[in-house]
């Protein structure tokens, strides 16, 4: 407790310190525009500009710590998976346990089923209240129709609500109008047997925009030593259309269909089927203000088959409606606001090890939240102020406030600050779940278990002292309340059988701090460098009456330092070479040792629409990163170097 | 509990009431700063045919036709001199008012005219820019471009040439020429 106050009060000094240093740069110097016009048309055409329509702001002006995975950052990673890219998140938590498990997490409590992170892709959440957390094997998407993928470090919850304690990320894919023509990748390599993926978009009629997309996978077990394993593969199909209803009306509509399938030579196979639509109108008044209405539904599934006896489905289906409006009050405050609803129908039947009663479930969700942001001294100092409130069926009404002040002395540099309250609401699993825990016990869900809540306190700053250097910093304090436990109940008897009873339970409470800074250097024309590194420090704490064994476990299974240094070169005029460097630190409660691994991609242009990459993952060192316990335990499995080869044609 | 809630109200009321009365004018938006500042650097590169009506030995005047994007931002390159001549800043009120200017930003409101606009201008031997679809392909001389964030143009020769303007060809040589739009 002592360490997390000086470490506060050291990021407030921190905070104190940069503010003369920054405004010593540069006067007050709100308009840009003299400086812009001495710019030469080279110049202005390598300036990036925030649009003015609706993706809104300029990135330095955001006050949260923000990463953006780009459409060219996604290319130069080589990466088939989203999984990996989030590799390069400074301070991001990924760790990959088998083939098809993963656990990413930012800022602590990483585990396989990580319930403190949102993921949405197009406004559409893949995080699921079953048990809480993303399946991550699920959502392979065609890289190459992502704009972006835009990171949030700490809680977003004011704004979008429930679950967005730890972070919250937001996939974003292109428009349609920006995926014409056809394009085709297929690849080979070490455990990527085959991967293929085929896009085309055209217009219909003179205003709609589309695109269809198909892709592939076929993936080997990363342990290849493993006797009882065939297969990994996956189908994935879509569309988007984007159609310009009027000058002032947009309306998209898209969807997918998959299915990813695990075989197995024991004849149990696991294969999770999805389909999802979702359609957008978005109403421009003016330029400071629009209104979005948002509808989708949304179905997954898995149905698992062990050997020729059980057969087990699960399937979620969720409705969801959104409305948001912005508009501009007074001229110097921007308020945005807006109301939703979610509804989610489960079909949970027995498994092998855990049931859930009741086995199908109706459930709602209605949120409304409302967003203002005052601007004192304008381009200088801006106060946003923000709360959601939500009803759930199991907690009833939740509160999210957030408060965030962002000044911006001058055009180079950014200091924020924020204040946010988050939290995470129970999973139908903690409610309503037996699970057999080993031999001698059995879990059972809870109508008293309760939301875990999250203050956090962040700070951060933004230079960018030259055009070539950006450096981005954020500390952050995190005080948590009400965390989940597993608390013993009495002995029980199932078919003259002793187990103990154990029961989800809110008694756990901690502090979680650490720094996050991320530099992008650009020392020549051709090449660029991106270093990033984070330091976490959790500390957990039961009440005096927990019989909880494992979950103060939880202090070290994220990693304490990361370190990453990115090179992104053009070596000639059709050749490329990117390589990376990752460095994560022990899980000592865990027994995963510190590891450094190596990327590579040699990537060749012969001609303007044909790209061919070599990549090479995880050279130079075998390791294993994540070891899940207590519930679902699965050892690690060692992750090898891996090479393969991708060919991407577009026409 | 109730206190909180008290103060909490107090400060934001403070906080509303403060800035209603420092704050003057709604913030702008970067994209238009530098699309002010190409229209600016346009100029440079456009010879203008010296018989044409608008054209003056020490002046060159910016127009903007429809909904201004720009806001005060494009009134910065008021007074500027490009090739020996001061910039002056119009926004104009219907499409005659054409004929007084160099270069004219035609804004998407102006849409569903853009063909009388043109012809318009293209007689009085103006520049057209604009940023809405299809704008070169309808017969505009100058269009922008969003890619990557960043702001390119496409410059439609033909069009020039039958306004009697002769664009520089380092202009032409910058100029987008891919596809899309």
């Amino acid at each position: 407790m002592r360490s997390l106050l000086i470490s506060c009060l050291l990021a407030i000094l921190c905070f104190f310190f940069s503010v003369p240093s920054a405004s010593a740069v540069e006067e007050n110097q709100s308009n840009d525009m003299p400086e812009l016009m001495k710019l030469s048309l080279e110049d202005l055409m390598n300036l990036e500009v925030s649009l003015a329509s609706r993706t809104g702001k300029k990135l330095s002006d955001v006050p949260a710590a923000i990463y953006v995975i780009t459409q060219e950052d996604i290319r130069r990673s080589g990466a088939l998976t989203i999984m990996d890219l989030l590799r390069m998140v400074p301070g991001f938590q990924v760790a990959q346990l088998d083939s098809t498990l993963w656990a990413i997490s930012s800022r602590g409590f990483n585990d396989r089923f990580s319930n403190k992170l949102l993921i949405q892709i197009d406004g559409r959440s893949v995080y699921t209240t079953i048990f809480s957390g993303v399946h991550w094997d699920r959502h392979d998407l065609m890289l190459e129709d992502i704009d972006r993928i835009e990171v949030i470090r700490g809680p977003g919850a004011s704004l979008w609500g429930a679950n967005a304690v730890n972070g919250v990320i937001n996939i974003v894919t292109k428009s349609a109008k920006d995926t014409q023509g056809g394009l085709v990748s297929a690849g080979h390599g070490t455990e990527e047997n085959d991967f293929e993926a085929f896009r085309y978009g055209g217009k219909i009629g003179k205003n709609a925009s589309y695109r269809v997309y198909g892709k592939h996978f076929d993936r080997e077990e990363i342990d290849r030593s493993s006797p009882d394993w065939t297969g990994w593969y996956g189908y994935r199909s879509g569309f988007r259309v984007d159609w310009d209803l009027s000058k002032k009306d947009l309306v998209t509509i898209q969807g997918d269909v998959f299915e990813n399938k695990v075989e197995k030579y024991n004849e149990s196979h696991v294969s999770n089927p999805g389909v999802n639509i979702l359609g957008r109108w978005t109403h421009v008044f003016s330029s400071t203000s629009e209104t979005v209405f948002q509808t989708y539904y949304d179905r997954t599934g898995e149905i698992s088959k062990s050997g020729a006896y059980s057969m087990t489905r699960e399937i979620v289906e969720t409705f969801d409606i959104d409305f948001q409006h912005r508009f501009r009050l007074f001229e110097y405050q921007e308020i945005v606001w807006g109301l939703g609803a979610r509804f989610i129908k489960d079909e949970l039947t027995q498994h092998d090890s855990y049931s859930f009663n009741p086995v199908s479930d109706d459930s709602y969700r209605y949120s409304g939240f409302v967003q203002d942001e005052i601007t004192i001294v304008r381009d200088m100092l801006k106060v946003i102020l923000g709360v959601k409130l939500e009803y759930n069926d199991y907690t009833a009404y939740e509160t999210q406030p957030n408060a965030r002040i962002v000044w911006t002395p001058n055009s180079k540099n950014t200091i924020w600050a924020a204040v946010s309250r988050a939290v995470r609401t129970p999973s139908r699993a903690e409610r309503t779940i037996k699970l057999y825990h080993g031999t001698s016990a059995i879990i059972y869900g809870t109508p008293n278990f309760d939301s875990e809540t999250l203050i956090a306190y962040e700070v951060g700053y933004r230079v960018q002292p030259t055009k070539k250097i950006i450096f981005d910093i954020a500390a952050f304090c995190n005080v948590y309340d009400n965390l989940l436990t597993l608390e013993q109940g009495s002995l029980i008897f199932e078919n003259g059988n002793p187990y103990m009873s154990i029961y989800p339970m809110n008694k756990m409470h901690g502090e979680a701090y650490g720094v996050e800074m991320a530099a992008d250097w650009r020392p020549l024309k051709w090449w660029q460098l991106k270093a990033s590194y984070a330091y976490l420090q959790m500390q957990l704490h039961k009440d005096t009456d927990s019989t909880d064994t494992s979950f103060e476990a939880a202090e070290r299974k994220s990693p304490r330092n990361t370190f990453s240094l990115r090179s992104i070169m053009d070596i000639a005029k059709d050749v490329e070479f990117d390589t990376g460097l990752y460095y994560v630190d022990n899980l000592s409660t865990i027994g995963i040792r510190n590891y450094t691994y190596y990327n590579a991609r040699i990537g060749w242009k012969p001609e303007k629409n044909l790209d061919m990459s070599l990549i090479m993952l995880n050279l130079f060192n075998d390791h294993k990163e994540f070891y899940q316990t207590p519930l679902f335990e699965a050892a690690p499995k060692e992750i090898r170097d891996k090479i393969y080869l991708k060919v991407t044609w577009q026409f | 509990m109730a206190i909180l809630r008290f103060f909490c109200i107090l400060v934001y009321s403070c906080l509303i009431l403060f800035t209603g009365a420092a704050y003057a004018q709604e913030a702008a938006h970067q994209e238009y700063k530098v699309k002010a500042v190409f229209l600016y650097n346009f100029l440079n590169f456009i010879d203008r045919p010296a018989a044409a009506p608008s054209e003056k030995q020490h002046e060159a005047t910016v127009c903007i036709l429809g909904e201004d994007p720009f806001g005060e931002h494009i009134d910065a390159i008021k007074g500027n001199k490009v090739g020996g001549k001061t910039i002056n800043v119009k926004r104009l009120k219907n499409i005659e008012e054409i004929k007084s200017c160099s270069a004219v930003f035609i804004s998407d409101s102006e849409e569903d005219n853009l063909e009388k606009i043109l012809q318009y201008s293209r007689k009085n031997s103006v520049l057209t820019v604009s940023d809405m679809d299809g704008f070169v392909k309808n017969g505009g001389i100058i269009q922008f471009l969003t890619k990557d964030k960043k702001i390119r143009f496409r410059i439609n020769i033909g069009a020039a040439e039958s306004a009697g303007l002769k664009i520089s060809s380092k202009l032409i040589r910058v100029s987008y020429t891919g596809g899309e739009k």
